[in-house]
């Protein structure tokens, strides 16, 4: 197979991964390592770097719109970027120093564990006027907009929710994911924000906490121009058609198809991981 | 006036897409060259992104995912310059930490 061949199976691959990552809500980081490492044989930390580009690519380009559009809560994003980028500092020092089987098995747990949070209904948690004593000194509440006109909303358990943010930053360093699922799930069910607003301020802090991540890996030289420019122009293409096609497709279907995809991915890489050959 | 307020939005988003706009611009650059001028493709392996052996395309592709890496770094430090020109210190400082911790990143990520 030509160099050039590879490319454009890879940048397919790449818009799969994003379109499905679109449409599930879970970026495309989630599945294109999975596939770089299982079914193209690229070494992991390589596909981890070029993940990592597509990530921030994608995330910078939702978040100029969600931005705009006054759903990101700008101030809470950027606190809670101290703990995901501390941690994504570690994450990625982590990947150097362990063996690529162990970040395969440890990819794999998280696939697992994403398929399983994708299976779950979503229910709203929303602090409508409470705020924690951190939340008030740090002046953390807001309003996000509705139908209705400007919704406020309050902040509660920063601490919990910091916490989590770092195990988040620490998984993206070492798995070259936006984390997005860890992160919502802090805002959401930790910090009790509305769902629209963690959604919208996690992918405002990916690009950051993917930024720390890929620094790290662009000084080891894990981080392949050409590789990523592939994998970034798919997933960033993926994400795009993906996001027109959200409001007309099946989201059950959707979920299923994600977890069938996700579980499977899963069970190839610890089998290579376990057969050294990964 | 606060940043998460309009024109501040607007500063932020207008950075972030000219980031893309500019990363892109060199990676399709670097695509098209490479395309034109059959160049070979460079096999893996640990290097930096924009050495003066690489070939052109090769090195324009780097320098666009080197632009796209920076761009929220550059996000970063826009929200510090808003923060400091409203005289909100808190917010000022905490948007110093994740700089700092940024730079941390690329001082300490080669070792």
């Amino acid at each position: 197979m030509s160099a050039f061949e590879l490319s454009a199976l890879i940048l397919l691959g790449a818009f799969l991964a994003g379109l499905l990552g679109a449409l599930t809500g879970l970026g495309g980081g989630m599945v294109i390592v999975p596939l770089l490492a299982v079914g193209f044989g690229v070494d992991i930390r390589y596909a981890i770097g070029a993940s990592l580009i597509s990530v921030i690519a994608t995330s910078s380009g939702a978040a100029a719109a969600y931005v705009r559009e006054g759903y990101s809560n700008i101030r809470l994003g950027m606190v809670l970027e101290i703990a995901t980028t501390t941690g994504a500092l570690v994450g990625a020092f982590v990947a150097g120093l362990v063996s690529t089987r162990l970040i395969a098995v440890v990819f794999a747990a998280v696939l697992l564990h994403s398929a399983y949070l994708s299976s779950r209904p979503r229910v709203e948690h929303v602090s409508h006027d409470l705020s924690d004593r951190w939340a008030l000194w740090l002046r953390l509440h807001s309003t996000y907009p509705t139908a209705q006109g400007p919704e406020p909303y309050g902040v509660l358990r920063v601490p919990l929710g910091f916490g989590l943010m770092f195990i988040a930053g620490v998984l993206s360093g070492l798995l070259g994911i936006g984390s997005g699922a860890v992160k919502v799930l802090a805002m959401d069910h930790a910090m009790r924000l509305p769902f629209k607003v963690s959604t919208t301020t996690s992918n405002f802090m990916i690009g950051v906490t993917a930024a720390a991540s890929a620094g790290v890996y662009l000084r080891r030289g894990y981080i392949d121009p050409g590789l990523s420019f592939s994998v970034m122009l798919g997933v960033l293409g993926g994400a795009l058609v993906g996001a027109r096609l959200l409001p007309v497709v099946h989201a059950r279907w959707l979920r299923i198809l994600f977890a069938l995809v996700v579980v499977g991915l899963a069970i190839e890489m610890v089998y290579k991981a376990v057969s050294g050959r990964i | 006036m606060s940043p998460d307020a309009g024109a501040a939005r607007r500063d932020v988003q207008r950075l972030l897409q000219l980031g893309l706009a500019v990363a892109a611009g060199l990676m399709t650059a670097g695509l098209g060259l490479a395309l034109w001028s059959g160049a070979p493709d460079v096999a893996l392996q640990p290097r930096g992104l924009v050495q003066r052996d690489l070939p052109l395309p090769v090195r324009l592709c780097g320098l666009g995912v080197l632009a796209l890496a920076a761009t929220p770094a550059l996000r970063v430090l826009t929200l510090i310059v808003l923060w400091v020109r409203e005289r909100d210190w808190k917010y000022a400082a905490v948007a110093l930490g994740v700089a700092i911790v940024l730079i941390a990143d690329v001082m300490l990520g080669g070792r």
